[in-house]
């Protein structure tokens, strides 16, 4: 069989898949830090299998020769990956997520994911990082609350829609290319 | 629409169609996966040689067809550590369906046949 009629017939095995699924597939990435962020990375990525995505955990599913930290901007710039979750619990993971969120190739990739006490939403905007959230949530918007079960608080739309209509008049004032529509 | 759920339950051959085809989309992974079923248990660093790609985006590659159990890996230590690769039997059964091939009139299995073809003829 030739090159091309291969890669022809990858496409069509995949496409009748995800048509008698109504699903597509899907390469994501899960970034984290270790400890137990890594085995609940473990827990979302064998949930995510079950479904017929390709979900990574780059502690274990990438080659020893090569560390996890390798999967930095170059990487994720040029590779097909679909998504990119980023849980934030340690100042390794803020430090993707500053390199990450300042990529265009990268950022719309991004899902963030913070303690409520993190999120701009769910608190008021105080420290850099929170902020930084902040300008993500806006132009993006995909910064989500993960509180493992706790009750976190939620703002008014009276306090919501303002503070979000503030920072994208801001960004659209500095950086209108930066305004995704 | 279904829920998903359902279909997990009831259709897990298309789920796993799915991830490896998802897997195998791209022709990086597609001729790190050929190469593989030709060198059983080839070692990362060649790999990246044989397709003459950066070791970085190689280990996106291989960490997408691993965490799609399209390939089974092994790690040895050999003065340091070496990550192998090979195809496991969903990833033989794959290669087949992709590449199999028609024997050829003067492949063994055709000849073989073609003889039992004769002898009940005579």
């Amino acid at each position: 069989m030739s090159k091309g009629s291969t890669v022809r017939s990858v496409h069509r095995f995949r496409r009748e898949a995800e048509r008698r699924l109504q699903r597509s597939g899907l390469v994501i990435i899960l970034l984290g830090s270790s400890g137990r962020g890594l085995d609940e990375r473990r827990d979302v990525a064998h949930v995510l299998a079950r479904r017929g995505i390709v979900a990574l955990v780059p502690e274990d599913d990438f080659p020893v020769e090569i560390g996890p930290s390798v999967l930095e901007v170059d990487v994720l710039e040029r590779s097909d990956v679909d998504l990119v979750f980023l849980s934030i619990e340690s100042w390794g993971a803020a430090t993707e997520f500053g390199q990450f969120s300042s990529n265009p190739r990268i950022a719309p990739k991004l899902r963030v994911l913070v303690r409520p006490e993190y999120h701009p939403v769910h608190s008021p905007p105080g420290s850099y990082l929170t902020d930084l959230y902040l300008t993500h949530l806006v132009r993006y918007g995909h910064v989500y609350p993960v509180d493992g079960g706790r009750q976190a608080p939620v703002p008014s739309a009276k306090a919501l829609i303002p503070m979000l209509v503030e920072r994208h008049r801001e960004i659209k004032a500095f950086r209108p290319l930066n305004i995704t529509k | 629409m279904k829920k998903l759920a359902d279909r997990e339950e009831t259709d897990p051959e298309v789920i796993d169609r799915l991830r490896a085809y998802t897997a195998l989309d791209n022709p990086i992974r597609l001729r790190a996966f050929r190469l593989i079923h030709e060198s059983p248990g080839v070692p990362f660093n060649q790999i990246a040689r044989r397709i003459r790609i950066e070791s970085g985006l190689l280990a996106y590659h291989m960490g997408v067809l691993k965490a799609a159990r399209v390939v089974d890996v092994t790690y040895e230590r050999e003065g340091r550590q070496v990550t192998s690769y090979r195809l496991g039997a969903r990833g033989e059964a794959l290669f087949s369906e992709l590449f199999r091939k028609r024997p050829s009139p003067t492949s063994k299995a055709a000849q073989g046949v073609l003889r039992s073809v004769a002898v009940r003829q005579h």
